[in-house]
């Protein structure tokens, strides 16, 4: 993955706990930046001696201007949410990567299509760019949102989603539901999370006009898997769902994963030939660092799908996967990060 | 001039079998059709079936609240699954065997499989998929599972159309009208598009709008119409209007938005109702009228009121005459129902297309251009 210098020109309160950072990119590197709403950046941070990398959402409405902008919410224990919301000024420079990811808009201008968008938390952020995309890419989709905040003043993009549904009252409906709304605040919409119930009043509340529908989900892997889930059960097509994980957390390994063994790796890397030996219980990954030829990574958790490769010949077991599509596992591609070898040897290409 | 003359389409187009059975798989399972309106299909496991030519097809509703179609026709030995409309419905049956499919359209069950079928490969057996689209309030159906998509079916109509939200309004009982009338389904449309009938025909009924100004074009293969009110209408409106004033309708929008959406379903959006105008042909020379109609939320109390104010004004503002006064009273031009006065014309043109010296010499050049634009329009389809 390729970094650059950016300037921060900006930082500004997106909610009590997050701040909107937004960066200029220089003339030179600008067609380097171009993205689809839903991609994200990754952010190099140095803290205490370590190197952190931390994906973002880019926002929709800034593509070309030259400048990139990312919301960044402060988690409990987030080194780096800390960090970008209390020691980075105006002025100074961040390291960027490239825009990537597979979770963007799939809608085209002539569409007409009604979109459901589940969001929790900064699962928002790519959410945001998508809808700000496809209401002003697509006049003839409606969009409907339910999204998830603990309370209200950690409701993100608040105001620009409400200045956002003003403007398209006829096309986008938006429905907030707060999980600790608190006993004395006034809240008078829809409390708890985002679960079964919640989502199918949510879709018997506004049924689909256009019925070809796309659904869009972000936020905590509990709550991608159990909406995931409740859609699948309700008759959606898994090709419909679009999802992307924000926070991951810790599944105990399928047993297929415990059947791992010692492999010989041929891996192509860039047109060159390596021979690398695997060590049994080893990601591929983790097997090129060791030998001093590592590929591309970043996110080390089957997120980001930077260290995406292509198996040529022998089995290998992925632990998680979020950044594949199905077609893509099927023409072969995996993710060293959580690929481990189930035969004694692979090849595999990278590029 | 050569484009006045008319008719475009010959006799046998409106009279014979050979010409019907075309067009049923020519126009009427190759177009969009209209299915239902939205509220008919409200809990999942709700469904309807629609003709379409010669296929039927079902339309049921998921538990994701999306809409699926299929063909109405079992993957065994093509039985006929579901029949008019029902609810609920939690799998479909077929009622001669027994095979079950699921409400995705997948075969899940036969009876005796081990012993009649055990090498059926079950995944192959799905339902065939037609297409199910949402426009305007109005469940539509295409046959075919890669249907052009609808919004692309209706591009450029939507402007033209009222500022009605047909999915805001109420049907309220007894406001469903249907009548077989012997007259090719083409009769019936020509009828509904003709502008230069309204101010004759419909001299005494459609007196409350302004014909003279009427504006209209083909967009794609479909008509858009709208006229103004008449002059004395519109400034008694609150007297006379019918039934409550539709929200929507401000008042630069006033006036009759009467398109023809092609091949089959006319929609009358007015100041005070909203109707579809459904016309289903049943033989060369015997079509179905399928009248709905929607009105703007309202009172029994209110809605009482507003009839009785309407009906007393009515007459002392629009005049009560009738397009031939006294004689017979069953004489539909002395009904005052300008629905029975066009019925009556349609009838009367089916029943000239028998006569040796019937033909159109020539027809209008502004207000029945329209007549010859849908002729053409059904001769490209014919020849396609």
């Amino acid at each position: 993955m390729q970094f650059h210098q950016l300037k921060i020109i900006a930082i500004e309160k997106a909610s009590s706990q997050a701040n909107t950072i937004t960066l200029e990119v220089p003339e030179e590197i600008r067609s380097l930046f171009k993205y689809n709403a839903g991609q994200h950046i990754a952010v190099r941070l140095r803290i205490s001696g370590r190197e952190i990398i931390r994906h973002y959402s880019l926002h929709h409405q800034c593509n070309l201007d030259g400048i990139v902008q990312v919301t960044v919410k402060i988690l409990e224990n987030g080194q780096a949410s800390v960090f970008l919301n209390t020691q980075i000024k105006a002025g100074g420079y961040l390291e960027i990567s490239e825009p990537s990811g597979n979770f963007f808009s799939q809608v085209k201008p002539d569409d007409y299509k009604s979109i459901y968008c589940f969001a929790a938390g900064s699962g928002i952020t790519p959410i945001f760019s998508i809808i700000q995309n496809i209401v002003q890419l697509a006049p003839e989709c409606k969009i409907h949102l339910l999204y998830g905040s603990t309370n209200e003043e950690n409701i993100i993009f608040k105001q620009k989603l409400v200045r956002l549904q003003e403007q398209f009252s006829d096309r986008l409906t938006i429905e907030y539901i707060l999980s600790k709304s608190g006993f004395w605040t006034q809240w008078n919409g829809l409390k708890g999370r985002i679960n079964q119930k919640n989502i199918i009043d949510f879709l018997y509340k506004h049924p689909p006009c256009a019925q070809t529908t796309e659904y869009y989900i972000c936020g905590p892997e509990e709550m991608i898997l159990s909406a995931k889930s409740v859609l699948q059960e309700l008759g959606v097509q898994p090709d419909q769902i679009h999802f992307e994980f924000f926070a991951k957390t810790n599944e105990a390994p399928e047993t297929e994963h415990n059947q791992t063994q010692d492999c010989q790796v041929l891996a192509t890397l860039f047109n060159t030939r390596h021979e690398i030996a695997l060590q049994k219980g080893q990601s591929i990954l983790e097997a090129m660092k060791k030998n001093g030829t590592p590929p591309g990574f970043s996110c080390e958790s089957g997120i980001c799908g930077s260290c995406k490769a292509r198996l040529i010949k022998g089995t290998v077991s992925m632990l998680h996967n979020y950044a594949l599509s199905k077609e893509q596992i099927k023409k072969g591609e995996i993710l060293c990060c959580q690929s481990k070898p189930t035969s004694n040897k692979i090849e595999i290409v990278i590029d | 001039m050569k484009l006045r003359k008319m008719p475009i389409l010959p006799v046998e187009s409106y009279n014979s079998q050979l010409w019907f059975r075309e067009e049923q798989k020519k126009i009427f399972a190759n177009t969009w059709q209209y299915a239902g309106l939205i509220e008919d299909l409200k809990n999942p496991g709700d469904y309807l079936t629609v003709q379409c030519g010669l296929q039927n097809i079902l339309v049921v509703k998921g538990r994701d609240q999306r809409l699926r179609a299929f063909h109405n026709l079992c993957r065994h030995r093509g039985t006929q699954l579901l029949r008019s409309v029902g609810k609920d419905k939690k799998v479909i049956t077929c009622p001669y065997h027994d095979w079950t499919y699921d409400l995705e359209g997948n075969l899940i069950s036969i009876p005796e499989r081990e012993n009649e079928f055990p090498d059926i490969e079950i995944a192959k057996h799905h339902l065939h998929k037609a297409s199910v689209d949402v426009w305007r309030g109005i469940i539509w159906v295409h046959p075919k599972p890669d249907a052009q998509a609808i919004n692309q079916w209706f591009a450029g109509c939507e402007k033209f159309l009222g500022p009605h939200q047909p999915e805001k309004l109420v049907e309220y009982p007894g406001t469903t009208y249907i009548k077989e009338i012997k007259a090719n389904w083409k009769i019936i449309v020509e009828n509904y598009i003709d502008v230069y009938h309204l101010s004759h025909l419909h001299s005494h009924t459609l007196n409350m709008y302004d014909h003279a100004n009427a504006q209209y074009n083909f967009i794609g293969d479909h008509y858009l119409f709208w006229e103004p009110l008449s002059k004395k209408y519109r400034e008694n409106l609150d007297r006379l209007i019918p039934y409550k004033r539709i929200g929507e309708v401000k008042d630069q929008q006033l006036g009759a938005y009467v398109p023809w959406l092609f091949p089959s379903l006319g929609l009358v959006e007015t100041e005070s109702s909203w109707s579809i105008f459904h016309v289903i042909p049943l033989a060369p020379d015997l079509t179905k009228v399928v009248v709905r109609s929607k009105l703007e939320k309202t009172s029994t109390h209110e809605y009482s009121q507003q009839e009785y104010r309407s009906q007393s004004a009515w007459g002392k503002i629009m005049g009560n005459e009738t397009k031939y006064e006294g004689g017979d009273e069953s004489d539909p031009m002395a009904s005052g129902d300008f629905m029975e006065e066009d019925i009556f014309a349609c009838e009367q043109q089916q029943k000239s297309l028998d006569n040796p010296l019937f033909n159109v010499s020539v027809s209008a050049r502004n207000q029945e251009s329209t007549i010859r634009q849908f002729q053409m329009i059904i001769d490209k389809w014919y020849n396609k």
